[in-house]
């Protein structure tokens, strides 16, 4: 009888390396070739974003934009904004117990105004979005998910509204009845950094849910020394922050984009 | 008979060796948008028995390597345009084509026996309709059985309305199953504070939270479970390949809770004076979280989690001691009741501002369900 055992483990030396390149080529070809490619495709998004930690001020923001992948992992993105924005419970409270420590009374007449009191309005931005991560996601045996994950950058403009609390320009009632009609309000455009962090779930070759964080960056202002007494009675009081720092309206965003 | 094997494994070695995965490969099909039946496995029958070795039978010796995982192809029936030089072991032989083309090999496919009809794609039998593709079919690194020990060096708090806060956590798995296991976790806060969006309600419009609504965690610990539901890989630029499942966790546990009094500032000095806090007790606690898990080899992981922590905030006594205790000190008695650790308001210097907070603080009870979510950050070691 031949032997066999020789042949045999010359045969195993010479193909298991193989079996591992093997597998190590079907992962890689699995995930590195992927299935929904983003190189010249130009991109329709709607989005809505809503503040995750409201404070003073809620905003519910609702978005468009257009993206066009000049690479693989690279796109320039235009977005479009429309907020609506308001003050939260809490602002109406603090107000309205404001409201009843009367300052021709010497209670509190002289305060300084609440920072992050500006609300958002209509919004642009045009940005960068880098797309390094793409993955696939088991969700149940049949359904793999792919996904990418992009960070998101760029300079914007906004529409920005504020309506003071501790500013009142027309007060009505007494004692406890006290109550203002006509907060002191303001209105300006602001230029403002937008960046983001997201996920897009691909549903099909044209489409793909998106999920992202979002942080709208501008600059604050508001009021310090403000005799609320010279305020009820419709004249301009205070003076500006020297270093009010910025507003940061970190947003979580659900939306879909549709890809041609 | 030999020369011609030895010349079939040479082939087969040099073209592994040479086996790329170029980026500008075309994708694989989309087999998911093909799905093809699930491979039958109990329903295949088992191939016939082979032919009794002949004396040739050993150059035929790759056969015998361990039968293919998942093969589930039936056997090729005798064909006359396989037939080689070797009929009279009674098997089939490749044809010339069959040798000189290179051969791929899947992790489903046995080495050394005749390749399955269909072009193999990606190393893939998609064309077979017995065999089902599952794109992220292995996973590299099983957890069943194994001990996870992750460190959180950073913990933030992201819900920092009234509140912050800024620890350190520790945490242990059992992997029971693949996709189950066990959690004990224990958190420090090294900085508990009120948030400076409190501090400036208090400085310009003399409000403030409710007393429950500005409780702070000193330290918790908690067992649970966890479970890994998805799995999934990501390739970061094409080259680097990760696999990663995705988390959810669950526990009960328990909170050690503290309020603060006088909030940090300076003396007339002019040096920098620490917060003072006074203790109001142990909360029970629930956890629920969720996150990713990255494994970095055999050993290591990478944790990005959320987790919230969910206790009942009730401000009725503040070192022990009750509104009556306080009132009781402050007008200069002694009497407190059992548990009352008066010394304790000594801290920072501030006795008296402590006793005058902590009075304020229970005067008008409250309570809130508090909802104090950290973001975690950490790095395991499996063993």
């Amino acid at each position: 009888m031949r032997r066999p055992l020789p042949l045999f483990l010359l045969s195993l030396v010479l193909l298991l390396p193989g079996f591992g390149r093997a597998q190590a080529q079907v992962d890689a070809v699995a995930v590195q070739n992927r299935l929904y490619e983003a190189h010249g495709h130009l991109e329709l998004s709607a989005t809505a974003g809503f503040l995750v930690m409201p404070q003073l001020v809620r905003t519910l923001n609702l978005n468009l934009g257009v993206a066009y992948n000049f690479t693989e992992t690279f796109a320039v993105e235009a977005r479009g904004g429309w907020a609506a924005s308001g003050l939260t419970g809490l602002s109406r409270s603090v107000r309205d117990n404001l409201m009843l420590r009367d300052p021709t009374l010497s209670q509190d007449a002289v305060v300084d105004d609440l920072s992050g009191m500006w609300q958002l309005g209509a919004n642009a931005a045009l940005g960068l979005r880098w797309s390094p991560i793409y993955g696939k996601l088991n969700l149940v045996a049949e359904l793999p998910v792919h996904f990418n994950v992009y960070l998101w950058a760029g300079p914007g403009i906004a529409q920005l509204h504020r309506e003071s609390i501790v500013i009142c320009n027309a007060v009505e009632g007494s004692g406890a009845e006290r109550r203002c009609t006509a907060p002191g309000e303001d209105a300006t455009q602001r230029l403002m950094g937008s960046f983001a962090v997201g996920m897009r779930f691909y549903t099909h070759q044209g489409g793909a849910l998106r999920l992202e964080l979002r942080d709208l960056v501008w600059k604050d202002s508001y009021l310090v020394d403000v005799d609320r007494r010279l305020a009820e009675q419709g004249q301009p009081t205070g003076t500006p922050a020297g270093s009010p720092g910025l507003v940061h309206s970190v947003m979580a965003d659900l939306g879909y984009t549709f890809i041609f | 008979m030999r020369a011609l094997f030895l010349a079939v494994l040479w082939v087969a070695h040099a073209a592994h060796a040479q086996a790329p995965a170029p980026p500008n490969e075309p994708s694989p099909q989309p087999v998911e948008q093909a799905p093809v039946p699930a491979p039958p496995a109990v329903d295949v029958p088992p191939p016939p028995p082979l032919p009794p070795p002949p004396p040739p039978a050993p150059e035929r010796a790759g056969e015998a390597v361990a039968p293919g995982a998942g093969r589930v192809e039936p056997p090729q029936p005798p064909d006359a345009a396989r037939a080689t030089s070797a009929p009279e072991v009674g098997v089939e032989a490749p044809s010339e084509e069959e040798v000189l083309a290179p051969i791929r090999v899947g992790p489903s496919e046995t080495v050394g026996e005749a390749r399955p009809r269909g072009e193999l794609i990606s190393g893939a039998p998609l064309e077979n309709p017995d065999v089902a593709v599952h794109i992220v079919q292995q996973k590299r690194f099983a957890d069943r059985g194994r001990h996870e020990l992750t460190l959180y060096p950073v913990v933030p708090q992201v819900n920092g309305k009234f509140t912050r806060h800024l620890g350190t956590a520790i945490s242990y798995q059992f992997h029971l199953q693949e996709h189950f296991g066990l959690q004990l976790s224990g958190q420090y806060n090294w900085v508990g504070s009120e948030s400076d969006f409190n501090a400036e309600l208090i400085d310009k419009v003399k409000e403030s939270a409710q007393a429950a609504s500005t409780l702070l965690v000193e330290w918790g610990a908690y067992g649970g479970f966890e479970v890994k539901p998805f799995y999934g890989k990501f390739a970061f630029y094409k080259h680097h390949l990760a696999q990663f499942s995705v988390v959810i966790n669950a526990g009960a546990g328990v909170v050690s809770t503290r309020h603060q009094l006088v909030p940090e500032g300076r003396d007339e000095d002019g040096l920098r004076t620490v917060a003072s806090h006074g203790d109001t007790g142990m909360r029970f606690m629930g956890q629920v979280g969720a996150g990713f898990r990255v494994q970095l080899g055999e050993r290591f992981a990478l944790r990005l989690e959320v987790r919230d922590l969910v206790y009942t905030a009730r401000v009725d006594r503040v070192n022990g001691c009750s509104l009556s205790d306080i009132d009781s000190v402050i007008d200069g008695g002694s009497q407190v009741s059992s548990g009352c650790r008066i010394e304790a308001f000594e801290a920072g210097g501030h006795r008296n501002a402590n006793l005058r907070i902590a009075r304020d603080l229970i005067q008008e009870p409250s309570s809130d369900a508090i909802n104090l979510i950290n973001f975690y950050a950490g790095a395991s070691i499996l063993f």
